[in-house]
């Protein structure tokens, strides 16, 4: 399969699909309350469940709505596409603290020594956690499960959920075409664990869907140790329903800011930090973000995205050199793009070896055997240029991120 | 199960099912029963539904009413076929014939086939009203058809709980509706508890059931022809007497992880129970449920053995939720049907005005129904080794 390149030449000016108009006016035509009650009265009607648990939840949900109800900038979409967030994650808490009180047990089971992937979008996580979650011996995160954890009391094994997983996908790429080239999730592909602190009302990922950057100072102001723990919580519960026994390897890019509540969930983990030249990431990451403005904002400000991602990025990397040393020398692994791109295998197993798990042959079939069904690139790939989109100059940002980049000694890719 | 003392014997079953005849017979102004395979069953489930205890007594009254539909749809389709004898020469080519454990996804299979307009389809109407077979323009637009989707509709808006496992008048029906008419099936479980009749069936020849549905097919296919795509998850406990009378049939087997399928069967067949009988009757369901669902797997696994891997297509049921069309793309290339775009366009289309897979009800763990893996591993053992599906955690 040769890989094509999706070259984007209609950010600042969108020619919509009739997928993404007839979505942008259903959005318009049937508004969403943003409000705490709103959210929570829907979620008790979908899950025929009652009992939130502990209530310090509702005061962040409320200022994520606040803040994205206020934006008068924000379609109907995004209020929409925020809104059914909301929900999804207000059920999926009511499922979990149904489990919890049925089977407090859930809150024993011991979840040992994760390798949990911390580094920047297009650095190179999601393919090493994809392949590492091909051996066997290591427990993972489906998509499908990540944004279900505990099925409806209705749902017959994880049919259901796999089948509601894959429309979701479908309809994420009816309103994003780009989205396979920049993240696939079909159902089997491994996400980011930080899902699982969603039901919590926590972490960035809210930045990802909506402009909400009193909610990101508020996020960063806040120990998030609480919400990994929420988020270890799920699974525990995750594990005990599955049976799943196993080490888990766990990733996301938030976790590069988040590095003492990582230590303090998880203080056995292996740490493997993924390293690359930031600009490469922020190119991505802006680019995905201003094709994303065409569904979520009704005056397009393409230099809003660059200015409020070159901080965004240089905050997680300035978090990054401040904190990288709570995790001990013997539990991390530092790995640059280059050689993970040269040798993907190699890198898995240097991992692998540097968590104490030993590779055998089964391991290595495994991994390579993921390699042969998964060429990089299927999905196409996305061609960006900062200087042509967003008249940014990529040797200022190169200049901005010197802190982080000279302590890795890495070297530029974007120029 | 705890069974009262036997308040009708085998003689008096006997007479019920004659009264239960005459009142057949006197429905569809015809006598002829045809061959007198279907007698036994038809005595033994009249004896097993009197003799065994069960709170709500109505449920009896139900059961004797849908013997006797049971027996008018015969009565017609014999009558229909001796008329046209030359119905019985037409063959039957290669039928696909989807087979397995309950719930591991032959609906949702089915129900795909059925969108393309090349199958053929047997369809809920007229599997339980056949004559005059329907046409291939009148096949969804028959008034029998049109009324008994009005008369679904109503049933359920007067209780929503009724939806999850309907058959829709238009949509494809299982060929036990028709087994059944041969008093050889296992959807005469559905409304209570019936041990005598259930031992009975996991032993019987099925021959004869397969034989009456051939003959059915004659019949329903001779206005409305094509390749038929047929489903039955217990094809799977009588696949040799099918393959006696449809020897070149397609055998797709659908696989899941036995400890769901288990779970998920308990959970449905004790809620209708105690709903149509009053008694969810789990010790019933613990001593005799858990061998049915192991005979699903391992008959087909011993027809694998003997005509070899290629004898029966496998489907997952992981896989075919995750990725339905690919499936479909993969299970036509193996039956050597072209898939068409337009048809790969109407499934596709369906998928998406169709979720899958919830029960209606709460679903319960097996360790809820008072089982261990250690109680399920022997009986699912040999399936396990031989088939590699994902375990869905239904032990809790």
């Amino acid at each position: 399969m040769t890989a094509t390149l999706i070259r984007l030449d209609d950010l600042a000016e969108p020619v919509l699909t009739d997928d993404q108009r007839r979505m942008l006016e259903d959005a318009e035509r049937s508004p969403v309350e943003l409000s705490v009650d709103a959210v929570l009265r829907e979620a008790r009607r979908l899950a025929r469940l009652d009992g939130f648990g502990p209530d310090d939840f509702r005061d962040r949900l409320a200022a994520i709505l606040a803040e994205v109800d206020e934006d008068e900038n924000a379609t109907g979409w995004v209020r929409r596409s925020v809104f059914n967030g909301a929900v999804r994650h207000a059920v999926n808490r009511l499922r979990l603290l149904d489990l919890l009180r049925r089977h407090p047990e859930i809150r024993e089971v011991e979840i040992e020594r994760p390798i949990v992937i911390a580094g920047l979008p297009r650095s190179g996580t999601t393919h090493l956690l994809n392949l590492l979650a091909a051996d066997r011996r290591l427990e993972s995160l489906p998509y499908w499960l990540a944004i279900e954890p505990i099925p409806d009391r209705a749902d017959d094994g994880d049919g259901p959920r796999l089948a509601r997983a894959r429309r979701r996908w479908e309809q994420l790429q009816r309103a994003n075409p780009t989205i396979a080239a920049y993240h696939p999730m079909p159902p089997d592909h491994i996400h980011e664990d930080i899902e699982l602190q969603m039901p919590d009302f926590s972490t960035y990922i809210w930045e990802w869907w909506a402009r909400v950057p009193r909610w990101r100072d508020r996020y960063l102001a806040t120990d998030q140790a609480p919400h990994y723990a929420f988020g270890r919580t799920m699974l525990q519960a995750i594990a005990w329903q599955r049976g799943a026994r196993g080490r888990w390897v766990l990733k996301a890019p938030q976790h590069v800011e988040q590095l003492p509540a990582i230590m303090r969930t998880y203080p056995d983990a292996t740490v493997v930090f993924t390293h690359r030249d930031p600009v490469a990431s922020l190119q991505s990451i802006v680019t995905q973000h201003a094709y994303r403005a065409r569904l979520r904002d009704r005056r397009i400000d393409l230099g809003w995205y660059l200015d409020y991602w070159t901080d965004r990025v240089r905050r997680l990397l300035d978090a990054y050199v401040r904190d990288r040393d709570v995790v001990p020398a013997a539990q991390r692994v530092d790995v640059p793009f280059d050689a993970f791109m040269a040798d993907d295998v190699a890198t898995a197993e240097r991992i692998l070896d540097a968590a104490g798990l030993e590779v055998d042959d089964a391991s290595r079939a495994q991994l390579r055997a993921f390699m042969d069904e998964h060429p990089r690139g299927r999905h196409g790939r996305i061609d960006h240029d900062l200087r042509r989109d967003f008249g940014a100059d990529p040797d200022e940002l190169w200049d901005g991120f010197a802190s982080y980049t000279e302590l890795l000694g890495l070297a530029r890719e974007v120029r | 199960m705890s069974s009262a003392a036997t308040a009708v014997t085998a003689a008096e079953a006997g007479r019920i099912a004659d009264d239960l005849e005459r009142a057949a017979a006197e429905r569809a102004e015809l006598d002829d029963f045809g061959a007198d395979g279907y007698r036994e069953g038809l005595e033994l489930l009249v004896f097993s539904v009197a003799n065994t205890a069960v709170p709500k007594a109505d449920v009896r009254e139900l059961l004797h009413g849908m013997f006797v539909d049971a027996l008018v749809n015969r009565l017609r389709l014999v009558a229909y076929a001796a008329a046209h004898p030359e119905l019985g020469e037409a063959p039957v080519p290669r039928p696909l014939m989807i087979l397995g454990m309950p719930r591991t996804g032959t609906t949702l299979l089915s129900s795909l086939l059925d969108q393309d307009p090349h199958r053929r389809s047997l369809l809920f109407w007229e599997a339980w009203d056949s004559v005059p077979p329907p046409t291939t323009a009148t096949l969804r637009s028959d008034p029998r058809a049109v009324a008994l989707r009005r008369a679904q509709e109503e049933e359920i808006a007067a209780d929503p709980r009724v939806r999850p496992h309907h058959e829709w008048a238009d949509a494809p029906a299982e060929c036990i509706r028709l087994h059944q008419q041969e008093f050889k099936a296992l959807a005469w479980e559905a409304f209570m508890p019936v041990p005598d009749y259930s031992r009975w069936l996991m032993t019987v020849d099925a021959t004869s059931a397969y034989a009456y549905q051939r003959m059915a097919l004659q019949v329903l296919q001779s206005r409305a022809p094509g390749i038929w795509s047929l489903k039955m998850p217990s094809h799977a406990l009588h696949v040799e007497s099918l393959l006696r009378v449809f020897p070149d049939a397609r055998l797709v087997w659908t696989h899941r992880d036995p400890y769901r399928a288990l779970a998920s069967l308990f959970s449905m067949k004790s809620a209708k129970w105690a709903r149509y009988a009053g008694d969810p009757a789990v010790g019933w369901l613990r001593e005799h449920y858990v061998t049915q669902l192991a005979e699903h797997v391992n008959r087909p696994l011993r027809v694998r053995a003997r005509l070899g891997a290629q004898a029966l297509h496998d489907v997952r049921y992981a896989e075919l939720m995750r990725d339905p069309i690919g499936e479909i793309r993969r299970l036509y290339a193996w039956a050597g049907d072209e898939l068409t775009p337009e048809a790969e366009a109407a499934m596709t289309a369906w998928l998406a005005d169709n979720p899958q897979g919830a029960l209606g009800h709460h679903t319960y763990s097996l360790e809820q129904f008072g089982l261990s893996a250690a109680d399920l591993e022997p009986a699912f053992a040999e399936y396990l080794a031989a088939v590699d599906v994902e375990p869905e955690g239904a032990l809790r």
